[in-house]
């Protein structure tokens, strides 16, 4: 909700930007979390590409969350610490924004499925 | 002398290394020398092979993920303490070595290394000063 008068001088309470449907939430140790939301920091985050895949489990009772993430040509390096610097970077992102600790896998460019229209970009293995 | 070093970003599935030298293979490129770094989720393949450029291409075209990186190729004595006196020479001249890996074939009584260093015109120099020899891409490519 945005309590700030509006620009064009309308002073109600007016709602923000709608962050997704719900039915895309999920909830992942009590956190409600959006693919939108993962989305965004990756598109503010140099080096990424825009397609990912996020991938929710549940290991000893516990929710995991994998966003697995293609990396740009230009960012690869030959050098282990220098990509793994990077996906640390993206998890810490994560973490701070919406206070749940997901795991960053690196995949090769163009090996993310690309579905027609609407993507899948949940994959939940939880039963 | 600096030589071409082509570095592949393999993700962690079975095959997948097959295919890059299979891909090579075909081709006609010989892989000369290799490392693989290995993390849990990806594994970095490096190359230096006989026709860098061509590799590079060639994989690059086939959608994997490629990097190129100047190496050095340094002859070191091949007597106990060899590595450690070339490694003295860097250090001495504060060149940090980011990965080291030996290549198969000798270059007359030496054996050769190939490394990455953060510095790498730095290193060029102090190797140089301290009297060792740098091995030629052309030379390289086709031991």
């Amino acid at each position: 909700m945005i309590k700030e008068p509006c620009l064009c001088g309308r002073t109600f309470t007016r709602m923000e930007k709608v962050t997704g449907r719900t039915d895309d939430m999920m909830i992942i140790r009590g956190v409600n979390v959006f693919p939108s939301q993962i989305e965004s920091i990756l598109m503010e985050t140099k080096g990424t590409l825009s397609h990912y895949q996020l991938v929710v489990d549940r290991v000893n009772n516990l929710d995991t969350l994998e966003v697995w993430v293609e990396i740009g040509e230009e960012f690869f390096s030959d050098e282990i610490k220098v990509l793994q610097q990077f996906s640390k970077s993206l998890e810490r992102s994560i973490k701070d924004i919406i206070g749940v600790s997901a795991k960053v896998k690196l995949v090769e460019p163009k090996t993310l499925e690309r579905s027609q229209g609407k993507a899948q970009r949940v994959i939940d293995k939880r039963k | 002398m600096k030589i071409k070093q082509i570095s592949v970003f393999i993700e962690n599935i079975s095959g997948r290394l097959y295919e890059v030298t299979e891909l090579l293979g075909e081709n006609n490129i010989n892989i000369r020398a290799l490392s693989l770094a290995d993390t849990s989720d990806f594994g970095i393949l490096r190359l230096i092979v006989n026709d860098p450029d061509k590799a590079y291409n060639l994989l690059k075209q086939n959608d994997f993920t490629v990097g190129r990186t100047d190496v050095i190729a340094v002859e070191v004595p091949d007597v106990p303490g060899g590595l450690a006196s070339v490694l003295k020479a860097l250090r001495d001249s504060d060149v940090n070595v980011e990965y080291m890996y030996a290549f198969v074939e000798r270059s007359g009584d030496c054996a050769v290394m190939i490394f990455r260093f953060d510095e790498t015109d730095k290193a060029v120099d102090a190797l140089n000063n301290a009297g060792f020899t740098t091995i030629k891409g052309e030379k390289i490519y086709g031991l």
